[in-house]
């Protein structure tokens, strides 16, 4: 049953990403690529259930009709899915790019793969630890115990007396934890503490591969040192909480460990493109998916500002007063040289 | 707003005691800025972004700013989450890698030299990085686990409140939702405490006071608040009576408990003695017995009877 986990975890967000990407690109026959789709089906998942989380927290919705919701949700995005891109694949299947192109030798691919198996390996079975403020499996358990969300105060078990901060009843990331281990004989804290971080950290693998593509196209062996090196900085920068090593080898289940592995890279990948008429249905994915995950009250969250930052400075770049100054500039540096 | 420049002016000198790692971004930055390579134009827009970005954070206004759009609820730190340190650090290092050891040259002695340049980054990496050996199980936690795991199969579990030492009662929320607590873990993390308004009421504070005392031992000196509370209300330590006031105050404190609800006890099993002393005494004074129903990985779980 663990395996059909893995796998589901795999292949569901993967078929309904790759479903969103035929649909976007069906224009343009763009190329359909397997980290892309992963990370675009994880957030429609991730929205599917938020949609459910307030449903439960909200309509009062029991635990056991908020799992058949999910599976039957999960059913419904799937077989669509699975039909678009049969179809497209039959049509045009060089659109599909599950694996890298070939070239290069293996040797950096393997390192990285050595290295991205031991972190695995690290964060599957070694001992959890407790992350200061992280209540999520004592909420992920009371859910369980209560039948409902934040039905009870997950710390004590009992009744909340005073009640709870609407913006941390709005966080969906919980009851998505929930839902994912609903069905599958998994311990609630092993499927947050372990299993999940996997996941995460293949995702943010993912994410800065996409980057990776970005900067260097088809090079294989700039692409694999970078992601290496992304993997060391992860392994050489664990020791506090705010750092991307720690949220990737201690505490990828946290909503601001998925905002900074997985959201924040993607997001500025899709910031780097060339078009970004074309990447802005994805931005507002991932700006939605970051409400959904952390407390984002006073703002509309990290990936919306890097975003405007980002917009503004492509607007200044292409200003005819920057490439005015640009153009100056250089010509005064030639007439010296 | 004063309160947040304050914070943003230090808090850049307090980030960077926790991560060093922001002068390697700051070297990739100076380099790639000064040396006048070309740069493709996805890789100006990337250090383009982590440079106003960098500034964004640097400067305290606008760190202030930002800590101000990223809610109260997350410290300075997280503000740095915007910048792309991993990905200017991997990109910068990719490209000074590439260059230096000489990897357009084809002479057969690439992949030696681009092995020496990876080694010298991963020692400035371990260098400015900070690694902390986090993830050791220690024994008290091993000991809470197997606690919890006992706790579960009481009969007794489901119905009553617990009231444990902090190890156990974190232990337990994390392996059973069915198991309620007295109080949980926001009666001592402040983090935890930020997601409910829910407060404690004084007594169970004192409680917690006193689950301290057991589990720290004769060591630890009584809080303030604990031994005021014990000589205003229950009128103990009167009459210089040193020796049985510990056992009036004990016995006192295990009917509190009781009368909030809790009747399934955990102590360190150190605190045996010192509990049986009590209960006997609860029993005298109060009417209500207590008894040991088991021990298990360094702790004793007491059922008080009387309390249904």
């Amino acid at each position: 049953m663990i395996i059909l986990l893995w796998l589901l975890l795999a292949l569901v967000p993967w078929l309904i990403g790759a479903a969103v990407q035929t649909v976007l690109r069906r224009k343009t026959q763009g190329v359909v690529y397997m980290t892309d789709a992963w990370i675009i089906g994880g957030l429609c998942c991730i929205g599917l259930a938020e949609v459910l989380h307030l449903a439960g927290a909200f309509g009062r919705l029991p635990l056991g009709r908020l799992t058949l919701l999910w599976h039957g949700g999960l059913a419904a995005l799937c077989l669509p899915s699975l039909a678009l891109v049969a179809g497209a694949w039959r049509r045009h299947r060089e659109r599909f790019r599950i694996l890298p192109q070939k070239g290069g030798s293996f040797v950096l691919p393997g390192f990285f793969l050595l290295m991205v198996l031991l972190q695995v390996v690290y964060v599957y079975c070694m001992p959890a630890i407790t992350a200061p403020g992280d209540i999520t499996v004592e909420t992920l358990r009371s859910f369980q115990a209560a039948d409902g969300i934040y039905l009870v105060n997950p710390l004590t078990g009992q009744a909340y007396t005073q009640g709870i901060s609407m913006r941390y009843r709005l966080l969906g990331l919980p009851t998505l934890y929930t839902l994912i281990g609903s069905g599958f004989p998994v311990d609630g804290s092993v499927l947050v503490q372990n299993l999940m971080p996997v996941v995460v950290l293949a995702g943010a693998y993912m994410a800065y591969y996409r980057i990776a593509r970005l900067l260097y196209g088809d090079d294989l062996r700039k692409k694999y040192l970078l992601m290496i090196l992304v993997a060391m900085v992860f392994w050489c920068g664990e020791g506090v909480i705010w750092l991307d090593g720690y949220a990737a080898l201690h505490g990828a289940w946290l909503g601001t460990s998925i905002r900074n592995l997985l959201l924040l890279p993607y997001a500025l990948s899709l910031g780097l493109e060339k078009d970004l008429r074309r990447t802005w249905p994805c931005m507002v994915l991932c700006v939605l998916a970051e409400a959904c995950i952390c407390i984002t009250f006073n703002g509309l969250g990290m990936c919306l500002l890097l975003l405007a930052v980002m917009g503004v400075l492509h607007k200044v770049s292409v200003s005819s007063l920057y490439r005015h100054l640009s153009s100056r500039i250089s010509e005064r540096g030639e007439e010296r040289s | 707003m004063r309160e947040l420049l304050q914070i943003a002016f230090y808090g850049a000198g307090s980030y960077f005691q926790s991560n060093h790692t922001v002068v390697l971004v700051l070297g990739i930055l100076l380099y790639f800025s000064v040396a006048g390579k070309t740069l493709k134009p996805r890789e100006k827009r990337l250090l383009a972004v982590t440079a106003v970005l960098l500034l964004l954070v640097l400067f305290p206004g606008s760190a202030a700013g930002l800590m101000l759009y990223q809610t109260r609820f997350y410290s300075y730190h997280w503000i740095w989450s915007l910048v792309p340190t991993t990905l200017c650090i991997a990109w910068g290092g990719t490209r000074l890698l590439w260059e230096l050891t000489g990897q357009q040259r084809r002479d057969g002695k690439a992949a030696r030299r681009l092995a020496a340049g990876m080694a010298v980054l991963l020692a400035f990496l371990l260098l400015t990085g900070n690694m902390g050996n986090l993830r050791s199980a220690d024994r008290e936690q091993e000991s809470a686990r197997q606690a919890a795991v006992y706790l579960e199969q009481l009969p007794q579990a489901g119905e009553a409140l617990l009231w444990a030492p902090r190890p156990v009662l974190e232990a337990v929320r994390r392996h059973s939702g069915e198991i309620r607590l007295l109080y949980g873990r926001n009666m001592w993390e402040p983090e935890a405490a930020a997601y409910a308004y829910d407060t404690y009421p004084m007594e169970q504070q004192r409680l917690f006071d006193w689950m301290e005392t057991i589990e720290k031992g004769d060591a630890y000196e009584m809080p303030l608040g604990l031994r005021i509370y014990l000589e205003d209300v229950a009128a103990v330590w009167e009459d210089g009576r040193e020796q049985g006031s510990q056992v009036l105050a004990d016995a006192y404190m295990l009917q509190l408990a009781a009368r909030q609800g809790s009747r399934l006890w955990v102590f360190p099993d150190q605190a045996t003695e010192r509990v049986a002393l009590a209960c006997g005494q609860m029993w005298e004074e109060y009417g209500l017995r207590a008894k040991m129903l088991g021990e298990m990985a360094g702790y004793t779980v007491w059922n008080c009877e009387e309390c249904l």
